[in-house]
């Protein structure tokens, strides 16, 4: 299934910072390998973070769940209104994690309108030009890169 | 597309490769010093050595490309270990706080072992992590990193051996808009040597069709 992801960066060396999303993949055997793309910001700032785009089996979705480090919402459930369903529908739990994210980065709290597309655009925003169409369509040249 | 550099390592002696070529050196220092990269004479190839940091050595000949440009190299064993890897850079810093610059590795410790890092003031951050299939053991690949591009987007387009081309834009307020190619490279003590070999720059510039001058040709008296 295919994911939106948001996570801290971690120093997986002294002065070398990746997503908490791809240094998973290393050190957590129940998370694995799989495709992802991201926008992250510099790894000076306070709080760092990165905002991308995954594709996951169920087993590798609920042990990234487990980590609890990691906000991610999945497509297919986005995807069945056109990612037009506002921060209002998102569950309890991952209405609580995503206020915490943008009270980590700084960033203003969605309202319960707040479209999602919109919500993610405008968090994505803060790091680059990309949005998530963007990210959609390097996911997919990844995945086709890929053995 | 014009190739205006190439390096095959070819000394006498080992040397510095801050030092080399005697006397005019094509390189130098942006992370790094002294024998930290070595050109070897016994193997007429640049070697990284027990640094255990990263290093970096812009190409610093003053016919490199500071804009557009690609930089083509054969990255050589200990790629099984996630501390010996060798570095393809490009949009290097030449003046200023040198650690700048972008740098791809491949390391097959890792998940997705085709990695892309932005160095920003000396911290690197992971822009891009892929899984192509290299298996988890020594091994020579050619590596090939290019940048385009100087607005609000950078394109970076990188390939390993004969495996999809990848690109990543880069908008980010800290991308790198200028800068010349370089090498570099990490080994931690226990790890087998980590070499380059077989660079070359391309400027990216389209070679100007040749143009035959037009022949005078006396007119003939009527």
């Amino acid at each position: 299934m295919r994911v939106l992801f948001a996570c801290p960066l971690v120093e997986e060396e002294p002065n070398v910072f990746s997503p908490r999303m791809l240094w998973l993949q290393n050190t957590n055997p129940a998370v694995g390998g799989f495709p992802l793309v991201w926008s992250t910001t510099d790894a000076i700032r306070v709080n760092p973070f990165a905002i991308g785009a995954a594709e996951l089996t169920l087993a590798q979705l609920t042990a990234l769940q487990a980590d609890g480090q990691v906000i991610l919402l999945e497509e297919t459930r986005l995807a069945a209104s056109l990612w037009f369903k506002q921060f209002k529908d998102l569950t309890a739990v991952e209405q609580v994690a995503v206020k915490a994210f943008c009270d980590r980065i700084g960033q203003p709290r969605p309202s319960p309108t707040e479209v999602l597309q919109d919500l993610l655009d405008r968090l994505i925003g803060t790091i680059e030009l990309k949005n998530v169409s963007t990210l959609l369509t390097e996911l997919a040249a990844v995945i086709a890169a890929r053995l | 597309m014009s190739i205006i550099f190439t390096d095959n390592y070819t000394v006498g002696a080992d040397a510095n490769i801050d030092a080399y070529p005697s006397g005019d050196p094509d390189y130098a220092y942006n992370i790094g010093s002294g024998t930290n990269i070595i050109v070897s004479g016994a193997n007429d190839r640049a070697e990284v050595a027990d640094t255990q940091a990263d290093i970096i050595a812009r190409i610093s000949d003053a016919s490199m490309p500071t804009g557009d440009q690609e930089i083509i190299g054969n990255i050589c064993r200990a790629l099984a270990t996630s501390t010996g890897r060798i570095y393809l850079g490009v949009r290097w810093a030449t003046s200023g706080t040198l650690t700048n610059g972008y740098r791809l590795l491949v390391d097959t410790n890792q998940v997705n072992e085709v990695r892309l890092f932005r160095v920003d003031a000396g911290t690197s951050v992971s822009l891009a992590a892929t899984d192509q299939g290299f298996p988890n053991a020594d091994q020579t690949v050619k590596m090939r990193l290019k940048a385009t591009g100087a607005g609000a987007t950078v394109t970076l387009t990188y390939q390993i051996d004969a495996a999809t081309e990848l690109t990543f834009n880069d908008s980010n307020a800290n991308r790198k808009t200028s800068g010349v190619p370089a090498v570099g490279g990490r080994r931690n003590s226990g790890v087998a040597a980590v070499f380059l070999d077989d660079v070359t720059v391309d400027d990216l510039v389209a070679a100007k069709a040749f143009v035959p001058q037009a022949t005078m040709v006396p007119m003939m008296a009527m």
